[in-house]
């Protein structure tokens, strides 16, 4: 899974409402809890960038292997 | 002889907390909005903007944490995502009226200092944007307090048709600065 690129137009008809909730922040109990759930993610994260430092050694390997 | 290192500068961990925190701040409550619109329903809005941070977190280039239009993407594809799932619809309550937005209605607890530094703010993201101080104050006193064109003439001794033509102005430039990749 990953992020997909090319985000569609941003509607004029929605910048209304990104004014109206602009940095209005979530409530004390609800900031802490994204945080904590942010938090969480740590293992994942680190699951995921491991593999794809992986994926770059091998590309760099077979790269080098063409070139000699 | 081994091709330079290409890595790409990212940030650890700890900072990504940071960066996913301020966008956290920035748009939470418009996502949240956002994803109501399509669900009519706070719970299942939640819980798909939730899914968004953490995917955010997860996945999401650092450049990219606090782009607006690639988190509105996201949360629209979760929200696919989500209801395919379940293999259900958005629920519509036809026994009673849906629930409604309240962006415009429930006043913030922000004193006026708190006011004038997020519109600060808000602009000085868009600071690539060509708008005069008394257009910013007009799209910011529509979108904002949700004035009518009308309410904002008297205010600022402008035409209504001529304060109209500001926050269409407005509207255009900062959504085509949003789609053109600002951040």
């Amino acid at each position: 899974m990953a992020e997909r690129d090319t985000p569609e137009k941003f509607p004029e008809n929605e910048v209304d409402n990104l004014i109206a909730d602009f940095g209005k922040k979530p409530e004390p109990a609800e900031r802490e809890k994204l945080r904590e759930m942010l938090l969480g993610q740590k293992d994942k994260f680190k699951a995921v960038e491991s593999a794809l430092e992986q994926a770059k050694e091998q590309d760099q390997e077979r790269g080098q292997g063409r070139g000699r | 002889m081994p091709a330079p290192s290409q890595q790409i500068p990212k940030a650890s961990f700890e900072e990504r907390v940071e960066l996913v925190t301020e966008s956290v701040e920035l748009y939470h409550k418009y996502l949240l909005h956002f994803v109501f619109s399509m669900t009519n329903q706070w719970q299942d809005a939640e819980n798909i903007v939730q899914e968004l941070w953490k995917f955010v977190m997860v996945y999401f280039k650092d450049e990219h944490i606090k782009h607006l239009p690639r988190l509105r993407l996201k949360a629209k594809h979760l929200f696919i995502d989500h209801y395919r799932e379940k293999q259900r619809k958005p629920a519509i309550p036809t026994d009673q009226l849906p629930e409604r937005r309240s962006t415009k209605t429930v006043p913030e607890a922000y004193t006026d200092a708190e006011e004038l530094r997020l519109k600060a703010v808000f602009f000085e993201q868009y600071s690539g944007i060509e708008l005069s101080d008394a257009q910013k104050e007009a799209i910011w006193l529509h979108g904002r307090y949700g004035f009518t064109h009308m309410e904002i003439a008297e205010k600022t001794g402008t035409s209504a048709s001529t304060i109209g033509d500001w926050i269409k102005l407005g509207r255009k430039r900062i959504a085509e600065y949003l789609s053109e990749g600002g951040k």
